[in-house]
């Protein structure tokens, strides 16, 4: 997997940015991406880099700090403030330890162009080593038709495939000590 | 047909032919068939941009498609296999439903705000404007009245299906999205995406009488042949909530594939498309046990009633 540069899409401008809708109406196609990366570490050690909600900041290059109000705890919301500007809220609906899985939902997408986006990351072992997968599913930032080319189903599918590619691309450098 | 259930009844499940699903893969622009008794794709059928919505008729022959990003209504027809009619739409709708004779189809206009009426071959014959953004449609026994589940008003319209004005709007929960009727036609069911629970309307009364909790985001309601239980999709929740229709509670909470969206019933069985995993689930209606699965195309949605009793050609199946 190809880390591409997540900062097109994270680092967009200001006047989008204060344009991206708090509403929670949405078009009718909703769209999802998977990416996943091997990592050759124990699930365990992937597990623990990334397991704290309120640290994304720890292992995601467009994240320049992060904090949650419950750590762990489903209802727990983070703020990721990201180096490009602009500022993400998520909220946690599910975590499994055990099975070294999260979920959450974004209640505000700040600069992203998406709407009603949930996500679930998790680790699983993969003969010596481990297999991240990073799903989300959400609808684009633009629910009206005709949406412009920066808020429509292709832009969202862009700018969340950046994101996950970034992330999984840094925590594979990170964890394996490259 | 009747005949026919029974003896899946008495067989438990074996030998019996169909159903048959028609499932809309709303990310490959196509309709999947699923042979439901060998548990096999038959068919793989293009349709219109993004099809999400589907409502088989037997009576017509037809299954009939939304393509939302059209967008435009498709009809495939059972005996065949092939798409035979299809209508541009001005708007975009997702709901889509047909009369019990067969002579109506009813697509609900996501944008216009309106519920659109077409023949069983597509031409439009009238339109009567609802609430905000509808979306799932259900449809009285005798075909007389019409239900739209208005997403963004959190009601549901009571429309006279004649003379095509609403008669009633009953509040719901919040951002209702699919509707399903008991077959008595005495009780509507409201999914509410938003606030996790289930409508039971009493259409009598006209009014919302229960609201049921459910597991997070209730997306698709189908119910059982005599009505006694209602199965609801949970899509966050990734499981199946069976409703008890005599208590008005959930009696058991069932593990599905992930982001369960249609869902439909046959005799013994439970039918769950899984858009996050691409797969019709196959439940047994009793204990929730998987019985199998079917690869589907991309981003099934499977919204509406998707299973037919009408066998399809050979030639279909190839």
């Amino acid at each position: 997997m190809r880390s591409t540069a997540p900062a097109r899409s994270l680092a967009l401008p200001l006047a989008l940015m204060l344009a991206a809708p708090i509403a929670v109406a949405h078009g009718p196609t909703r769209q999802k991406v998977t990416e996943t990366i091997e990592i050759d570490a124990p699930a365990a050690k992937v597990w623990d880099t990334i397991k704290e909600f309120s640290a994304l900041d720890a292992w995601h290059p467009a994240v320049a700090s992060s904090e949650a109000t419950a750590g762990n705890a489903p209802g727990s919301v983070r703020t990721l403030h990201l180096g490009g500007g602009g500022t993400i809220v998520e909220s946690l609906k599910k975590y499994d330890g055990g099975a070294m899985s999260y979920s959450y939902r974004m209640e505000d997408a700040g600069p992203v162009p998406v709407t009603n986006y949930t996500s679930t990351i998790s680790v699983a072992g993969k003969g010596d080593g481990s297999v991240v997968t990073w799903k989300g599913a959400f609808y684009r930032g633009d629910p009206n038709n005709n949406p412009p080319p920066e808020r429509n189903d292709e832009a969202a599918i862009e700018a969340i495939t950046g994101i996950y590619r970034a992330g999984l691309g840094n925590l594979k450098k990170l964890v394996e000590g490259r | 047909m009747a005949a026919a259930a029974l003896t899946l009844a008495a067989a438990g499940g074996a030998a019996w032919a169909g159903p048959w699903a028609y499932v809309t893969n709303q990310g490959s622009d196509d309709v999947s068939i699923v042979d439901g008794d060998r548990l096999t794709e038959t068919a793989r059928v293009p349709v219109g941009r993004s099809p999400a919505g589907v409502s088989v008729s037997d009576v017509a022959g037809r299954a009939y498609v939304s393509n939302p990003d059209g967008p435009s209504l498709s009809a495939i027809e059972l005996a065949s296999g092939r798409v035979v009619a299809e209508v541009a739409l001005s708007g975009a709708a997702v709901g889509i439903a047909t009369a019990p004779d067969g002579s109506r189809v009813y697509a609900a206009d996501w944008y216009a705000h309106r519920l659109r009426v077409f023949d069983a071959g597509l031409a439009p014959v009238g339109h009567v404007e609802v609430g905000r953004t509808p979306a799932g449609i259900a449809i009285s026994p005798a075909g007389d009245r019409i239900y739209v589940a208005n997403r963004d008003d959190d009601d549901v319209a009571v429309i006279d299906a004649h003379r095509l004005q609403v008669l009633a709007r009953i509040g719901v929960g919040e951002h209702p999205f699919a509707l399903a009727l008991t077959p008595d036609g005495h009780r509507l069911l409201a999914a509410n995406v938003f606030s996790d629970d289930v409508s039971v309307i009493d259409l009598a009364e006209a009014r919302e009488i229960a609201r049921v909790p459910v597991g997070s985001a209730p997306y698709g309601i189908a119910f059982d042949g005599d009505g006694a239980r209602a199965f609801v999709t949970n899509q966050h929740a990734d499981s199946l909530s069976v409703i008890d229709m005599a208590r008005l509670e959930v009696a058991a909470t069932w593990p599905t594939a992930e982001y369960p969206e249609g869902v439909a019933w046959s005799p013994n069985r439970v039918w769950v498309v899984s858009w996050m995993e691409e797969r019709l689930q196959v439940l047994d209606d009793t204990s929730g046990r998987p019985l199998g699965s079917v690869a589907l195309g991309s981003n099934p949605r499977g919204f509406g009633n998707f299973l037919s009793h009408t066998a399809p050609p050979p030639a279909a199946a190839q």
